[in-house]
């Protein structure tokens, strides 16, 4: 197509302008004949001042006829005096015959081969400028309707749902969008996370794993093989799995090869993370999952996303153990010994807050077996951790011996006593303050009340000097020592802080907050107070029971109802839990003691000081009345009995179920006859 | 009978480990004399001193195979039942309760009198160390001694361990302590019944305090029976073990004869042999593996029920039952046929000493039952011949 040059010469722009100049005249004329139906003898007719122009001069003698003569004054000399004729018939037609310009400046319409450079001239640039506008137009109708971008634009936009094969495009369309800062805000990033997140496709594999070590729960990351990573989880991590391994499998990895590579982990329980970036390789493996035989859990796209997010990826790794895991294999209920993770570690902010705001005061933490006082000390321990200036040091004591302990944890081998190990302790590490939690105390404290509570007295002076806040915790030999030895200089040495039943809210809290965790629901309001008042708000019993529930949910899914919390709770572990209460004293006698108390509860469900008396009486046993007040005392301590309205009944009502009133009778009497007359 | 080689295999074993005579005789409470004419065969132990030939066993840390070789040679019955063959699922699922006991994965396998502890131990390692083979498995049997003082009970552990410089409990402790602190390990600890308790209690705190201070570190597989169950539920003036997971492993008389069924029951259906058995010894192990053992082709219901009451092993548990009780209270329970309810620390010291010496079993229903009724008889008839 014949396009002419995209820069005319002036004969042609002239002639342009002169056939430009006629179409005018030649508009008036048939506007004027429409008006008046005459056609008119000049142009002055039609307009006042109007009979000729610069270029031509033009002459309508002849009816429906326009002859025009260019001007000598043309710039253009081929075109000076030439002729151009129009005719009006339907229209305006050209007369070429009558016409006298040269072909070259003549319009084709007339004859000549000047039409596509008069018309090609005006037309481009109005084809561009359409063009221009209709980019403009569809880049505002992108901008404004496309549905992706529709909702980029939303100010709560999140990443959450999207696919990882995606990110790239997203973050052009967002870039372009001009909305990086509003996605960044609301996906709680940074803009460095953004750049991570949106070239993460791109990054090697050692990159990949670092992000994730920063997205995920993630405080240790090594090389188990060529092809698989271990990541050992936080501590603080909710549920009962403490690591991951890592395997990336590639677009072209098969099944079996996965089944070969997962087969020479050494930990065939830790559950492995298959990440397939590719999208055909990541549905396969989700569609035959079945196949992989290690425990597994296979992000699919979005999930992947989520991964990569920091605020998300936590959650996400949640919602992946529990839908690719049996729930009973992710239990984070510890019916047993101290709590050590902070995130299964519920209520007892008196205690703590006690402990933290007397750093120049020592405790006494008392209270029976299986109460919480070790996951109070632990839980103080991670307080302290947090601290840039106190170091805590925890010792479990079997025994009495309490120095080459505290010199092996503290790694002070050569000290004169605890003044010196002390002392040189703060020598060692100046400015630091050192907290000593020890735990099981009974005997320790036993044995200083053999010697004189030497030791004792040290500690004491020790902590007056402020080389250390004590916290000890213990039982009854701890609770006599301090509260019934009037010459212990325990006696105002420290605080004592009583530990008992878990507080209401976090009693409910310890079973419903996991429980939610794990996507499990119960079926109305009044089945988690009922367990509560079951077990006396007692931790470890709540915690056995809700371990006891996930075990049956994981064979069965269903909605945890009274029949199924009435299982739970005459289950064998909390059963077991309930025994070891037979021996609350190192004294046989008053552990016998202890036990009649018990059997009378079972016997008679409600019990008080005359009753007892009676039944010793009747036996013909005689027991002197401080040994009694203290064996109620101590049943109390331990969360066994408890008071009210004048009378003993048991803390925890699930206990009674333990003997039945015609066995606890046989007991008392075995026990009766045993006891010294 | 007895057979020539009792006092050849004596002297072996005393060689082994370097025992003396004198040392024997007094950790058993027999005098060096008996023990000397034992090993020089001038005369054998007599039915009444069988527990004394099973002491000397424990003493001269004879495993459980070879406790029943001694007391074969003796004529006696097996002190253990062999096992048999255990699947790779009680395997899989005892080590399943270890990994489940997390935090603080503490497992003892209980066993009532007479099966080895636990069943083939050996086997269970080596289970242990293919399931953790990052895992340092140390296998340890605690000293026999009644008389060992608590440092050399400590130096003898830590020899076995190979811990450096062990030489009382402290440095036991920090040894091990160090050695947590650079490895991960599994100790498996059996015969946790025997030998002096003070040790034993130390030896407990001890992993107690090393299990709460280095949480993930340490596993323990504590293998015993009735003074380690008491560690848990019944010392409640110090909570050693009571975080540790008990599990109970029994013996089943119809599974154990799956992969033990003796020769001369070839002829009759196992279905018979096994209701015959039952009724007999009910679930009891070692009479299990010495009738299976001593049978005969052609022998009659009689017969081995006169096996059952003429069982030296019986005799012996139940007189030291008899020694240790009231009349009235070992009466009040031989006379009943459900003697009381099951519980995971039976309250009545005498059904508690009948459980755990393998008299009394756990019923299907929760309940205590006598192993059979022949033993409950011989049990009334022991009882009335003491009285009288």
């Amino acid at each position: 197509m014949n396009r002419g040059p995209l820069f005319p010469d002036g004969g042609v722009i002239e002639s342009h302008e002169i056939f430009t100049e006629l179409k005018g005249f030649q508009r008036l004329i048939t506007q004027h004949l429409g008006s008046t139906g005459d056609w008119p003898d000049s142009l002055s007719e039609i307009a006042m001042g109007l009979s000729s122009s610069t270029r031509q001069s033009v002459d309508l003698s002849v009816p429906y006829q326009l002859t025009s003569t260019i001007s000598q004054q043309t710039d253009t000399v081929e075109l000076r005096g030439q002729v151009v004729v129009f005719r009006l018939d339907f229209s305006w037609q050209c007369v070429p015959e009558l016409t006298t310009l040269p072909d070259a400046l003549k319009p084709t319409y007339c004859g000549g081969q000047l039409t596509a450079l008069t018309r090609s001239v005006p037309d481009q640039g109005f084809f561009l400028m359409v063009a221009y506008l209709a980019l403009i137009a569809i880049v505002i109708a992108v901008v404004f309707y496309h549905p992706v971008l529709r909702t980029l634009r939303k100010a709560d936009f999140k990443l959450v749902n999207q696919r990882l094969t995606d990110l790239p495009k997203l973050a052009r369309l967002i870039q372009w969008g001009g909305l990086k800062s509003q996605v960044i805000t609301a996906n709680e990033l940074n803009p460095k996370a953004w750049k991570k997140i949106i070239t993460f496709g791109r990054a090697d594999e050692r990159q990949k794993l670092n992000w994730m070590c920063r997205t995920l729960p993630v405080k240790q990351l090594q090389k188990t093989n060529r092809s698989v990573h271990l990541m050992q989880l936080d501590g603080d991590f909710p549920l009962n799995v403490d690591a991951l391994y890592w395997y990336t499998a590639s677009a072209t990895t098969s099944i079996s090869r996965i089944n070969n590579h997962l087969r020479q982990l050494s930990e065939d329980q830790i559950p492995v993370v298959i990440w397939a970036e590719n999208t055909e390789m990541n549905q396969l493996l989700q569609v035959n999952h079945s196949r992989i035989k290690a425990r597994h859990l296979i992000p699919n796209q979005q999930q992947m996303t989520r991964m990569l997010v920091p605020n998300l990826a936590r959650q996400c790794l949640l919602d992946l153990l529990t839908t690719h895991l049996p729930i009973n294999l992710l239990s984070p209920f510890q019916g047993k010994g101290g709590v050590i993770k902070a995130s299964q570690f519920y209520g007892r902010d008196h205690i703590l807050t006690q402990l933290q705001n007397n750093p120049s005061k020592c405790f006494l933490l008392v209270g029976g077996r299986q109460l919480g006082k070790t996951s109070i000390l632990k839980a103080y321990a991670r307080i302290l951790q947090r601290s840039p200036h106190k170091t805590s040091c925890y010792i479990s004591m079997s025994d009495h011996r309490l120095l080459p302990r505290l010199g092996y944890q503290l790694n002070i081998s050569r000290y004169r006593d605890l003044t010196d190990m002390l002392t040189q302790y703060h020598q060692q590490n100046p400015g630091r303050q050192l907290v000593i939690l020890l735990d099981e105390t009974d005997r320790f404290i036993s044995t200083e009340a053999k010697n004189g509570f030497r030791l004792m007295a040290e500690i004491r002076s020790c902590a007056e000097q402020g080389l250390g806040q004590m916290v000890f915790a213990g039982f009854w030999d701890l609770y006599a020592s301090a509260v019934l030895d009037y010459h212990s200089p325990l006696k105002n040495f420290a605080d004592i802080l009583t530990v008992g039943a878990l507080e209401e809210v976090p009693a409910g809290k310890l079973i419903t907050e996991p429980m939610q965790l794990l996507n499990q629901r119960f079926s109305d309001d009044q089945v988690v107070p009922a367990l509560l008042a079951q077990t006396g708000q007692r931790a470890n019993l709540i915690n056995l029971a809700a371990a006891y529930l996930v075990e049956q949910l994981a064979q069965q899914p269903q909605i945890i109802n009274a029949n199924l919390v009435q299982q739970a709770l005459r289950s064998q572990p909390l059963f077991d839990a309930m025994q070891g209460w037979n021996n609350l004293s190192s004294d046989p006698l008053d552990s016998a003691l202890d036990r009649i108390l018990v059997y009378l509860t079972f016997i008679h469900s409600f019990i008080d000081v005359s009753m007892v008396l009676d039944h010793l009486e009747q036996a013909g046993k005689r027991v002197e009345s401080e040994r009694l007040k203290q064996a109620f005392h101590r049943l109390r301590l331990a969360h066994i009995l408890t008071h009210q309205n004048q009378q003993y009944q048991f803390a925890v009502p699930l206990f009674a179920t333990q003997h039945s009133p015609a066995e606890a009778n046989n007991l008392l009497r075995q026990e009766l006859l045993s006891l010294p007359a | 009978m007895m057979r020539a080689d009792f006092p050849d295999l004596l002297d072996q074993h005393m060689r082994r480990i370097r025992a003396s005579a004198a040392a024997v005789a007094t950790e058993i409470g027999m005098s060096r004399e008996a023990v000397n004419n034992w090993r020089r065969g001038y005369s054998k132990p007599s039915k009444k001193h069988r527990d004394k030939v099973v002491a000397c066993s424990h003493y001269l840390r004879l495993s459980e195979t070879e406790c029943n070789e001694l007391l074969a040679a003796v004529g006696f019955e097996d002190e253990y039942a062999w096992h048999g063959q255990v699947s790779r699922r009680e395997y899989n699922h005892i080590l399943e309760q270890l990994e489940q006991a997390r935090p603080y994965p503490i497992l003892m396998l209980l066993s009532q009198a007479h099966m080895d502890q636990p069943p083939q131990q050996q086997l269970i390692i080596e289970a242990l160390k293919n399931r953790y083979p990052q895992r340092l498995i140390l296998p340890v049997q605690l000293p026999y001694s009644t008389n060992t003082s608590i440092t050399d009970f400590f130096t003898f552990i830590g020899t076995q361990l190979k811990l450096p410089e062990v030489h009382d409990e402290l440095s036991f402790e920090f040894a091990l302590s160090d050695l947590l602190k650079t490895r991960q390990i599994t100790l498996v600890i059996s015969r946790f019944e025997q030998g002096n308790a003070a040790c034993r209690q130390q030896l407990a705190g001890i992993l107690r305090n090393l299990t709460e201070m280095h949480v993930g570190q340490i596993q323990l597989v504590l293998c015993g029976g009735e003074h380690l169950s008491a560690l848990k539920y019944a010392q409640g003036d110090l909570s050693l073990l009571n975080i540790a997971t008990a599990c109970l492993l029994e013996f089943k008389l119809d599974h154990w004869l799956q992969n033990n069924l003796p020769e001369a029951a070839q002829v009759a259906s196992q279905q018979q042999l096994s209701q015959v058995l039952y009724e007999l010894i009910g679930h009891h192990p070692a009479l299990a593996s010495s009738m299976a053992r001593s049978m005969k082709p052609g022998m009659t219901v009689a017969e081995l029920r006169s096996m059952v009451i003429n069982s030296e092993l019986l005799y012996c548990d139940i007189n030291q039952v008899i020694r240790n009780t009231s009349p009235t209270e070992l009466a009040e329970k031989l006379n009943c046929l459900e003697p009381g309810p099951y519980r995971p620390h039976l309250q009545d010291p005498v059904l508690r000493k009948l459980f755990w010496l393998n008299l009394l079993r756990r019923g299907p229903d929760h309940q205590l039952h006598w192993q059979s009724e022949p033993i409950r008889q011989l049990g009334l008839r022991l009882l009335t011949e003491h009285q009288t």
